[in-house]
């Protein structure tokens, strides 16, 4: 779901900048291993974001001393963050309500 | 990402979903493809506009993996129709789908929940 992988990028930034891989692991940990992201859609997805300036990207050195692209959230990625969590929120309520249990239908 | 008021976006988030959810309109019973969308628009509190050019290829690929069947049939407004029923597969898929749609959405609370709220 591209949407929803945008979504947990902005998240995972929120916490302050980080390069691509960096991103992949703390979504598939804070998942608990549901997620396993791909490095495909996550550099498309990285693109993206960055193509709609919801963040930026500056050269620097990894931990392990490897020269990466260290991604940050932009002011309008935050203001994206807040409006997306919202409509997310909304929508798994409509799908969790037609997939709820068998009501009496009038 | 789902944007409710984004057709197009709100498209591509349901994909797969939108499968499920056909799924899940059949368990009460048969129903017709303008069932169907009536259905899932009234179970979700009108969030959803389910528009024929993404229910039939939904449809069309369910009838395909034989989760569903298809036979015409006459409505109660005597009009032909085609109605739709889930197979034991279908009920199958109906009920992994289900479980895998809850694992996803317990997922993404946690990444999202309001810990340091943007």
């Amino acid at each position: 779901m591209q949407g929803t992988l945008d979504l947990l990028i902005l998240r995972t930034l929120l916490h302050g900048p980080c390069h691509g891989q960096g991103i992949a692991r703390a979504i598939q940990r804070q998942s608990e291993e549901v997620f396993f992201v791909d490095h495909g859609s996550l550099y498309l997805a990285l693109q993206r974001l960055e193509d709609k300036a919801w963040i930026g990207a500056k050269w620097g050195v990894s931990e392990n001393h490897r020269k990466a692209r260290f991604y940050s959230l932009t002011a309008k990625g935050r203001a994206q963050l807040v409006d997306k969590t919202s409509q997310w929120r909304r929508l798994v309520r409509a799908i969790g309500t037609i997939l709820g249990p068998e009501e009496q239908e009038g | 990402m789902p944007t409710v008021d984004d057709p197009l976006e709100r498209l591509e988030f349901l994909q797969g979903t939108l499968e499920v959810l056909i799924l899940r309109s059949l368990q009460s019973g048969p129903n017709h493809a303008y069932g169907i969308s009536q259905f899932l628009e009234r179970q979700s509190g009108h969030e959803f506009l389910v528009d024929n050019g993404s229910l039939y290829p939904a449809l069309q690929r369910l009838l395909q993996r034989a989760w569903i069947v298809g036979q015409w049939k006459t409505s109660p407004n005597a009009r032909r129709a085609k109605y739709y029923r889930l197979t034991p597969l279908g009920r199958q898929q109906l009920v992994a789908a289900t479980s895998k749609w809850e694992r996803f959405v317990e997922a993404m609370t946690r990444i999202l929940a309001p810990q340091g709220n943007p």
